[in-house]
């Protein structure tokens, strides 16, 4: 009865909003390539331009270089879905790592070779992790009428091979520091909702992978679409939206207009900088200015630190990443001497150094047994809102940049106390440049974003160009 | 108004309707079948035969191509899985399960037994046993749920696909003797390709359904393929195939 009633009140709730249901969804069944492409960083800066009004050029030339070799093909995922569903492909490795460690202990052990019985030290790893590094691309299309143009909700996670990390946590007595490796993974994350051209490949994003000095990476997504003749079965299941702060696809409606944002940052001397900065702020010179940038990155007194190029329907909202997961210890337990298992010898006092005495004066510990982890790179939100025209829109900007510059260290006590080697306490050392910011700018008009110094000891000047290209879309065009 | 009535009125109605039992259910005239091909091949030779392989027009011609390289032995085989469904959910693997430690107690001394009792005791060595395991389901694996079209000409099938692979062990350093010799325990490492999406296809075609490196072999890569197919259910004996399950 009380599963009647319930549906009784579903059914009186969804009848007062039946005007504001969407329009029934049509069969469409889509696939989605995304190919993630690295190469030389310039090659393929005028790739990247040459998506915004050539795409099926640079995608010509891009399938080229990978033929002969000149850029390597990271992942190849390929998604097929029905209208409105969303789907997921993943290529990934898990690498298992360890989460919980205990303080050092002392024991003996069977040495290996001789089997003869040997003091030990030992930190155990009692708990681990799987992190899943590759690629994992979730995706929910919407082919508007016509199916020439395609909107797509999209969730692209990339992790790079973690590379391991020691933390110190003790010493032993002949001067051996001894620590737990914690890994620090790269990551990209693209997530946001775009227009694509059905069958045309579509920059959907690029970055300069954080570890890479002069390569970058390009995402390259390709809808295809197709209606099969007479009435389909439907599906059992749908999987879940792949953002859940995104309405699904098909409530969103024809688009209007969509913006490619360009973004670009350079590092340079402060000296070279400076003599840029007035036609960096005159925009009629502008466009000048950051061909003589590009041309200062192939000659080698520019470095390029961070690119993006990416399309984000109008009054969407989407958020990028590139950056990597650092790891520090939070809360550093007083150094001490080790435990003894069973039947160790008891500690002893400090004693001159020997070889037999080594053993019995095993470890200090210091141990490392909370962790937390802190994205370091930079992250990007952004949000359009094109005016009736075109020609004008105002651009809602969030951007953090963070920086590691290594560890700082402090002495957390001496051991043997005698003696000059020293236990260390480590916490890290982040820097944070942010902004939230709303720009009105005009379409294909490029303006200096940011004009910073960064903090010592690198001392550069970080100098970011933005542009936004806007399309106006005619949803009833035909394929 | 009046839609918004009509609307009410229809969502009413089940309300107050007695609830159907599964075995009201229409009974589906179409058998599915469905396999899936988990083939090996170089690299360069994947990517060339990549644009025929994704569009299911040009689908026959590359299928021919790739059926040529592997009767040559220049592609291989790694998994066929089939299945066959009229209605319930697919499931077939080939593979093994791995079972390995995940978590690990404290370190503590291992006696020797021959030592008797009043001697002092003496420690052979320390242990770290495994207190917890987890299993991984290894090989290639296929999930699915379709449904056909009244006249069999149209499968709607949501389909999961999965290879994983055991690559080897990954060494943690968990101690040290005096002479900095490392104590060592050892996890898995895992790969898997995998994709997961509900999709419509014309009974008999073949769809290319992930292209993806093989682990630690960056020259190859493997394709999954999956043909869908549909044929008459033969009501006298499948209807007595439903009745011993029941």
């Amino acid at each position: 009865m009380i599963m009647r009633l319930r549906w009784l009140l579903l059914a009186l709730a969804t009848a007062a909003g039946a005007e504001e249901r969407p329009a029934p969804v049509e069969p469409w069944q889509v696939r989605g390539e995304l190919q993630i492409i690295r190469l030389d960083a310039q090659r393929a800066i005028p790739i990247i331009a040459r998506f915004t009004d050539d795409a099926p050029g640079a995608a010509e030339e891009l399938r080229h270089l990978l033929a002969d070799g000149t850029a390597t093909l990271v992942a190849h995922l390929i998604g097929r879905t029905t209208n409105g569903d969303a789907c997921e492909a993943e290529q990934t490795r898990g690498m298992r790592y360890g989460t919980e460690f205990l303080p050092f202990d002392r024991g003996l052990i069977p040495e290996k070779q001789s089997g003869k019985i040997q003091e030990s030290v030992h930190f155990p790893i009692t708990a681990f992790e799987r992190m899943d590094i590759g690629a994992t691309l979730r995706f929910e299309p919407f082919v508007h009428k016509g199916g020439s143009i395609v909107s797509v909700l999209m969730d692209l996670n990339l992790r790079d091979d973690a590379k391991f990390q020691r933390l110190e946590s003790g010493i032993q007595d002949n001067g051996t520091r001894l620590g737990v490796d914690l890994p620090t993974d790269f990551v990209r994350r693209n997530a946001s909702t775009f227009v694509v051209h059905a069958g045309v490949p579509t920059l959907i994003g690029c970055c300069k992978p954080e570890g890479q000095r002069a390569i970058l990476e390009l995402q390259v997504l390709t809808i295809h679409v197709r209606l099969l003749d007479g009435p389909l079965p439907k599906a059992k299941k749908r999987l879940d939206p792949p953002n859940a702060f995104a309405p699904r696809v098909p409530d969103l409606g024809a688009p209007a207009f969509q913006t490619r944002i360009e973004l670009h940052r350079f590092l340079m001397p402060e000296a070279d900088a400076l003599r840029l900065r007035p036609a960096l702020l005159d925009l009629t010179k502008i466009d000048s200015a950051f061909a003589n940038l590009l041309d200062s990155v192939k000659s080698g007194s520019c470095e390029l630190a961070g690119i993006l190029s990416i399309p984000l329907r109008d009054d969407r909202h989407g958020e990028f990443e590139n950056g990597r997961g650092q790891r520090y210890m939070t809360e550093p337990s007083p150094g001490s001497r080790p435990q003894t298992i069973g039947d160790a010898p008891d500690i002893q006092e400090p004693k001159p150094r020997s070889p037999v005495s080594a053993g019995k004066e095993a470890a200090w510990s210091n141990p490392v047994q909370y962790f937390e982890r802190r994205d370091v790179g930079d992250h990007f939100e952004a949000e359009t809102k094109v005016h009736p025209q075109g020609e004008l829109l105002e651009l809602q900007l969030s951007y953090s940049i963070i920086g590691h510059r290594g560890f700082m260290r402090w002495p957390t006590g001496a051991y043997p106390p005698s003696r000059t080697a020293h236990s260390y306490g480590y916490q890290p050392d982040f820097t944070l440049r942010k902004s939230n910011i709303t720009l009105s700018l005009a379409n294909r008009q490029r303006t200096l974003l940011h004009f910073q110094k960064l903090p010592a000891p690198d001392g550069r000047v970080e100098i970011a160009l933005i542009r936004t290209i806007t399309e106006r879309f005619n949803p009833d065009a035909k394929p | 108004m009046f839609p918004r009535l009509t609307a009410a009125a229809l969502l009413i109605l089940p309300a107050f309707s007695p609830a159907q039992s599964p075995d009201d259910a229409p009974e589906r005239a179409w058998k599915i079948h469905v396999e899936l091909q988990a083939i090996t091949l170089p690299a360069k030779d994947a990517l060339a035969l990549l644009p025929g392989l994704s569009d299911e027009k040009s689908m026959p011609a590359a299928w021919t191509k790739l059926a040529t390289m592997l009767s040559e032995e220049k592609a291989k085989i790694s998994a066929v899985l089939l299945g066959e469904t009229h209605g319930e959910k697919i499931e077939a693997r080939q593979g093994e399960d791995v079972r390995y430690p995940s978590e690990f107690s404290s370190p503590s001394p291992i006696e020797n037994p021959a030592v008797e009792k009043s001697a002092p005791k003496q420690n052979l060595g320390v242990a770290f046993s495994a207190t917890a395991f987890e299993v991984r389901a290894t090989g290639v694996m296929l999930t699915a749920d379709a449904d056909a079209s009244t006249d069999g000409k149209r499968i709607t099938i949501t389909a999961t696909p999965e290879h994983v692979w055991m690559l080897g062990w990954q060494d943690f350093e968990v101690g040290r003797l005096a002479n900095n010799e490392k104590i060592i325990i050892k996890q898995p490492r895992f790969a898997s390709a995998k994709t997961t999406g509900t999709f419509a296809v014309q009974s008999g075609e073949r769809t290319l359904l992930s292209i993806h490196r093989v682990p630690e072999h960056e020259n190859e890569m493997e394709l999954f393929i999956l043909r869908t197919w549909t044929t008459p259910r033969n009501a006298a004996k499948d209807i007595g195939k439903d009745a011993g399950k029941k």
